[in-house]
């Protein structure tokens, strides 16, 4: 009677040991997996922030143009060809090295020039640029 | 007693996979939405920023018949009194990706109201996925009214204006 009780006893103390093996174990795979999947959520989220800040460059890139192109429209034509090239508002210091540009080319005579307003800024250091391209005339749109 | 001591020490062993799994299942309900999320959102910026670039080019359209009427010559476009068109292909910027087209067209060019239809049509490549790529054309349309002032044409005040846009997309 007593010799199952014993092999009892002993199959309790193995299962014991085992179980306390166990947990480190546990606490190297949880380590593993949660240093894999903490890299790869870090790299979601820093990709994320990365569109972000590129959806934020480019809206205030697109209403500086915007605003410059409202400016421009609203000037006669004879102002309008004394334009500096170049042009700032306080929307651009938000971007980082950034400058804003005019450019009046000729066209198909004195009174139709084709308009050019660009932003140019960088970014983790690539150049990036936006551009909207009209015509104004000497008696065209708000001219009248 | 004995038993008592292994169900502590079962929860034990568990529980640090548990916490584990815990933690990244709450860090995935704030990475996955933030990732499918700002993907669209960046196309939708693009999208917003030549829109702006097609409505410019659309009143570059309407630029272009006032000047017509006034100094050039709108009957060597296309068409007949009841209406003339003429469409300016690449009226890009060198070395930026907004290439655009426009689209002109006017109603009773010789009457007392010529009313000017100008679509200006700007496309772009997206990537679709690894060595896919689609051209979307983005086009807005500026409709207005001219009318005379003095010997000059002009836009009608208000101006009558009917923004409209629509996308088409083809792979290539």
């Amino acid at each position: 009677m007593q010799e199952p009780t014993n092999k009892k006893k002993e199959t309790a103390i193995k299962r014991k040991k085992r179980e306390e093996g166990l947990t480190y174990i546990e606490v190297l795979v949880t380590m593993v997996i949660l240093s894999v999947v903490l890299i790869a959520l870090l790299s979601c989220f820093l990709h994320g922030f990365n569109i972000i800040s590129r959806m934020r460059q480019t809206t205030i890139a697109t209403q500086s143009i915007q605003k410059e192109l409202e400016i421009i429209r609203n000037m006669s034509f004879n102002d309008i060809l004394t334009l500096d090239s170049s042009f700032t508002n306080e929307s651009l210091s938000f971007l980082e090295g950034s400058s804003g540009a005019v450019n009046i080319e000729d066209s198909l005579g004195d009174d139709i020039k084709k308009l050019t307003v660009s932003v140019f800024w960088s970014y983790r250091g690539r150049q990036l640029r936006k551009d909207v391209v009209t015509y104004i005339t000497r008696k065209g749109i708000n001219r009248k | 007693m004995q038993v008592i001591i292994k169900i502590t020490r079962g929860r034990k062993d568990g529980s640090i996979l548990i916490i584990g799994m815990t933690i990244l299942a709450f860090l995935l309900v704030f990475a996955v939405p933030h990732l499918f999320q700002s993907s669209p959102e960046n196309k939708v910026t693009d999208k917003s920023a030549n829109y702006s670039a097609a409505l410019s080019l659309a009143e570059a359209g309407v630029e272009r018949v006032i000047w017509e009427l006034n100094y050039g010559d709108i009957s060597s476009w296309k068409g007949d009194s009841a209406s003339r068109t003429l469409t300016i292909s690449s009226h890009q910027v060198p070395a930026s990706e907004v290439i655009g087209d426009i689209e002109i067209r006017v109603e009773d060019p010789d009457g007392e109201n010529p009313q000017v239809k100008s679509t200006g049509r700007v496309a772009y490549t997206s990537p679709l996925a690894e060595g896919k790529t689609a051209r979307v054309y983005l086009e807005r349309t500026a409709r207005v009214e001219l009318e005379r002032s003095g010997y000059d044409w002009v836009c009608s005040f208000p101006q009558k204006q009917m923004p409209a846009s629509s996308v088409q997309g083809s792979t290539i």
